[in-house]
């Protein structure tokens, strides 16, 4: 609503392959409960909320996309300007593991080179039903510089600990000035004057301003 | 006698002997023989004395001496005798008085004895009467005792009864408030029977209301006290008394709200059961108590009166009972504040929560729930107001994401489908049922409150599945009002497809050709998705929007009270939606203020005036919740846009266009059901909306007019642009799959606008001669020729346009007067160039003059 305060807000995706529980992860970060009658999203679906991470209050303004083939013409209009992005497989899903790959390249190329991103290995429960190690998926990570989480969006575990990582760690990149808020495009926006006079005192602050027309 | 004689006598004797003793002396007593025994005692003792001493010769002499002695002896013992009678004398005649005394005492005594004994045994024979009397009259007290005794117990029995009288009123009492949350047939005929023993029926209806308002009260207490939470901890009783029910509402979390507003619904639907049951009850009475006589005893009119009273009362007490509830409920609602809810489904089961009790008290007493419907509406609007702003908001943001990339919808997509319009399957259904329900509305049988049994209630189903969330996705009809068949089955599950009210079912027929109905869209992976020649296209900011047009609706639907603020917040959304578009995509073009219809340049404008913010005043100001003000959107892809390559975005530009359409044409889809749900009062503002709608849809095609606005009039070059608009707008056509509706719309308005920049270019010839004329004739035909080879649309719209404005050069004064005020068309910059460089190579000045002047009439005429 129109009173919220934040102090950033941080575009945030969520990409996989279909069936992984993308929606799910998300309805159980915002509702804080898992959807029974999931079905499969059409296009793209929204959720926003706002957390508290390393003493700023940060609006996540996550898009929840379509992991089905037919939408991925509609789904890649939105990966532009994400800060961050949840790669999430089916840990009881080889191939949608296999699939992480090609998203992996979709999220650098289309979003930012720089996005963050945080792999998820969701469905954690059906642990009888793996067909994708934590070792494996964590050297993956690895090489790939992801962060790392096995979740659930059916009890929750680690839910929110996965947004709150990944925002985290954009902070953390703020602050360094790895990341500059102020590049059209960044994924990020400031909440209020205060921190924006703060931060650009940084050096940076210059590098590509105007239409970066990507 | 004889011993008092003797006494006597022997009195005398002494006194005798004293005389003579003191005449004779010691002689005469010695020769008494009272003294022989003396004389005997002492001779025994001188005997043994005799003995020892008497010697053994005996002289005479000693014998004599000794006599002597003895003698001697003698007379001074008798002299001793004699001085101890005298001495002893006056004792012994004391003595003897005495016992003369004691004799005469004896003799006394023995004639009182005597006279005793007489009296004795006279009263020995009288009292014997008496103790009969006494015990008769000890009796009779025994008797009367007992009498006493038995007038106590008596007494007491009467105190008893009193008493038991009085408990047993309390009994009733309380039987009577029992039946208040649970009627129970029997009983109530039980407690009714002892009131008419009692002789106190009217007294019990009297209690009867008192129990009934005091139940709805306690309960309702009671019911939000236990949800009541302080700090986290549940609220004590005792510490509940202090606050007003009012101020315990306002307690009520908002997470224990909806929770609470079921349980209060329950219970006082409880209680209204019983009082329905209640008046049901003495309604049966009434039909089965034979009529009164013609001649009816005073106790039948009486008992019939009663009767009346009974049922008079009853009847108002519906409105009472109903109005109590609804204060309670009322209380509850305004305790939370609405807009506080984040879900709408929440808000939503709320709502319907509230219509089905207000459905509950237009069956209980034929009431329109005046205050709960006022109170919900406020409340509603209050959560609506923040809802719509946050969707607009929503909008907003989706907007400025959008890529304009085509959604791919599945065959046989159909909005219908999308969980946001699932309610309109059973709200139709309603709808039709509650038409044919109303004549019948307050009969006996067919109500809700039959429909119950006391331990069910139409609030049951709800808790069952307590996750709101599932309301609006599942096919449950826990959303809408349930109906429960006697088993308790829900009805709808079964004969899912035959309910589905026509309108919607032509739509499925129409876009499902032969594949099985995918209502969940459970598509999996389908690499070769098929779509029809008519599929829509659609962006997916349009499907977020039609969600949002369904969750509107079942907004209206459940809440008609604000339906229309709600219908008004609808347009605005499709309002905004268009404003976008129209502002990404053809602004541009906005300039050329003739090219758009006047109309569609006023809905923008106002548009643009109610809606958007004003670039400066944004941001810093907080925005109100009545302020529906959005911010411009900003768009996100302004490179596509002007890229040549991609003719200008003209993919984005075609289906933001139609998405637009596609939302129009499904608002006119949905037309039918806002119709229903908006009082008619305001109908004619929605028909205002859908001629506004239509005028945009015919409107809405201005965006691809600028396209070939820079061409050259040179007829090769056009063609050639011709040719390229066609090859790219195949391939795009490959990769989209336009309707060939668009297809033709398109080259329809390309073609058109080709002929209005052929006149333009021909009326900005400033000298032409008739073999110009006539070249630029060939052109044209060139062009036509051309054109027709491309595209399939026939016949090549406006081509008379630019033919008669050739032909009009060829035209004399009186002619081109009479042709200028035909042909409306041209605009006056047209006619007064044809005036001055074609026709007016022929006329003079002053006609020149007069057929400006006309044409500037015209063009005022057409201001105005």
């Amino acid at each position: 609503m129109a009173s919220e305060s934040y102090d950033f807000l941080l575009k945030f995706l969520i990409i996989g392959s279909a069936g992984t529980g993308k929606s799910c992860l998300l309805h159980q970060f915002i509702e804080n409960k898992f959807k029974q009658d999931s079905s499969h999203t059409i296009g793209v679906e929204f959720g926003s909320k706002v957390i508290n991470c390393s003493n700023k209050t940060v609006k996540l303004q996550i898009w929840d996309t379509a992991g089905q083939e037919r939408f991925r013409s509609v789904t890649k209009s939105y990966y532009r300007g994400a800060a961050g992005a949840l790669l999430v497989y089916d840990i009881s899903n080889r191939d949608s593991y296999n699939a992480l790959g090609a998203w992996l390249t979709d999220a650098r190329t289309l979003a930012s080179p720089q996005i963050v991103i945080i792999l998820i290995g969701n469905k954690k429960d059906l642990e009888s039903e793996r067909e994708v190690t934590f070792l494996e998926a964590s050297r993956f990570a690895q090489e790939n510089e992801l962060m790392f989480l096995e979740t659930s969006a059916l009890s929750g575990e680690n839910v929110e600990e996965a947004f709150l990582r990944c925002s985290k760690n954009i902070l953390t990149r703020i602050e360094s000035g790895e990341l500059n808020p102020d590049r059209v495009g960044s994924g990020i926006q400031y909440g209020d004057g205060t921190i924006r006079k703060l931060s650009s005192n940084k050096p940076e602050v210059s590098s590509s301003d105007g239409n970066c027309g990507c | 006698m004889p011993l008092k004689d003797r006494v006597r006598h022997l009195l005398h004797r002494d006194q005798n002997k004293d005389r003579g003793q003191s005449a004779t002396g010691e002689n005469e007593i010695s020769q008494t023989p009272t003294f022989s025994v003396t004389k005997d005692d002492s001779a025994i003792e001188d005997e043994v004395d005799h003995d020892e001493k008497l010697p053994h010769e005996l002289s005479l002499k000693i014998i004599e001496s000794q006599r002597t002695e003895l003698q001697k002896k003698l007379k001074s013992v008798t002299k001793k005798l004699s001085e101890l009678v005298l001495e002893n004398h006056t004792a012994y005649m004391g003595e003897l008085q005495r016992v003369m005394d004691l004799q005469e005492d004896l003799e006394r005594a023995n004639v009182l004895c005597a006279s005793g004994r007489k009296k004795l045994t006279l009263s020995r024979e009288k009292f014997s009467g008496a103790g009969l009397g006494v015990l008769g009259k000890h009796r009779k007290k025994q008797l009367l005792s007992y009498l006493l005794q038995n007038f106590h117990t008596i007494k007491t029995l009467q105190k008893t009864d009193i008493h038991l009288r009085e408990l047993l009123e309390e009994k009733l009492d309380v039987a009577l408030s029992k039946i208040c949350s649970k009627f129970d047939s029997e009983t109530y005929t039980t407690i009714q029977n002892a009131y008419s023993l009692l002789g106190k029926n009217r007294a019990a209806m009297d209690q009867l209301h008192m129990h009934y308002t005091s139940a709805i009260h306690n309960t309702a207490f009671s019911v939000v006290t236990g949800h009541v939470e302080e700090k986290g901890e549940a609220l004590i009783k005792e510490e509940a008394q202090k606050f007003s029910y009012q101020d315990l509402c306002k307690k009520v979390p908002i997470s224990r709200f909806i929770e609470c507003l079921i349980h209060l619904s329950k219970e006082m639907w409880y209680i209204m059961h019983s009082y329905y049951y209640v008046m049901k009850w003495h309604k049966d009475e009434e039909k089965n108590v034979p009529k009164l006589d013609s001649y009816p005893s005073i106790a039948d009119i009486e008992n019939d009166y009663n009767k009346k009273y009974v049922l008079k009362k009853l009847e108002t007490g519906f409105t009472r009972v109903w109005q109590d509830v609804q204060m309670k409920v009322k209380l509850l609602l305004f305790g939370t504040d609405f807009s506080s809810f984040s879900k709408f489904e929440d808000l939503l089961f709320i709502l319907d929560l509230t219509n089905r009790l207000m459905l509950v008290g237009e069956e209980f007493c034929g009431s329109k729930s005046k205050t709960l419907q006022e109170t919900i509406r406020t409340q509603s609007i209050n959560y609506f107001k923040s809802h719509h702003r946050a969707r607009l908001d929503e909008l907003r943001m989706y907007l400025e994401n959008e890529a304009w990339e085509v959604c791919p919808l599945e065959l046989g997509f159909n909005i219908f489908n999308l969980q946001e319009f699932r309610f309109l399957r059973t709200a139709v259904q309603d709808a039709n049922k509650s038409k044919s329900d109303t004549n019948g509305m307050r009969c006996e049988v067919n109500g809700i409150f039959e429909k119950y049994n006391v331990l069910e209630s139409p609030f049951d189903c709800i808790i069952e599945d307590n996750s709101p969330d599932d309301v609006v996705s599942t096919d449950k009809p826990s959303n809408d009002e349930p109906e429960v068949d006697e088993e308790g089955k829900t009805i709808y599950n079964d004969n899912d497809e035959d309910d589905i009210p026509d309108e919607l079912k032509q739509d499925f027929i129409d876009e499902q050709t032969g594949e099985t109905p995918s209502r969940n869209y459970k598509a999996g992976e389908t690499n070769d998705v098929k779509f029809s020649q008519n599929s829509s296209v659609v962006a997916n900011t349009t499907l977020t929007t039609i969600r949002f047009f369904g969750r509107y609706m079942h907004i209206m639907h459940a809440l008609s009270p604000i339906a229309f603020d709600v219908l008004i917040s609808m347009t605005q959304l499709f309002d905004y939606y268009l404003f976008t578009v129209f502002s990404f995509f053809s602004n541009e073009t906005i300039s050329n203020n003739h090219q758009l219809s006047s109309k569609l340049a006023a809905t923008l404008k106002r548009i643009k005036d109610n809606m958007i913010q004003s670039s400066h005043a944004s941001e810093s100001v907080s925005v109100s919740v009545d302020d529906i003000k959005v911010q411009f959107p900003r768009m996100s892809l302004d490179a596509t846009l002007f890229d040549a390559g991609t003719q200008r975005g003209l993919a984005c530009r075609i289906i933001a266009t139609e998405s637009v359409i596609f939302l129009a044409d499904k608002l006119e889809l949905l037309r039918l059901h806002l119709e229903t749900m908006i009082p008619s009062s305001k109908r004619p503002f929605l028909s205002q909306f859908y001629s506004q709608i239509r005028l945009a849809m015919n409107n809405v095609k201005w965006d691809v007019k600028e396209i070939m606005s820079q061409h050259s009039s040179y007829v090769d070059l056009l063609i050639q642009e011709f040719w390229r608009f066609d090859t790219y707008f195949k391939s795009l056509a490959r990769r989209v799959l336009l309707p060939i509706e668009v297809y033709n719309i398109l080259w329809d308005r390309c073609i058109k606008l080709a002929n209005k920049t052929f006149v333009d270019g021909f009326s900005n010839v400033k000298k032409c001669s008739n073999e110009g004329r006539a070249l630029m004739q060939l052109d044209f035909q060139q062009y036509l020729l051309q054109l027709e080879k491309m595209t399939t649309v026939r016949p090549i719209p406006e081509k008379e346009y630019v033919e008669n404005y050739v032909k009009a050069y060829y035209l004399t004064e009186s002619e081109i007067e009479k042709w200028i005020r035909s042909h409306k068309e041209y605009s006056s910059k047209h006619l007064s160039n044809l005036v001055l460089h074609g026709v007016g190579s022929h006329l003079n000045k002053k006609q020149k003059q007069k057929i400006l002047n006309l044409i500037e009439d015209i063009e005022k005429g057409k201001k105005s």
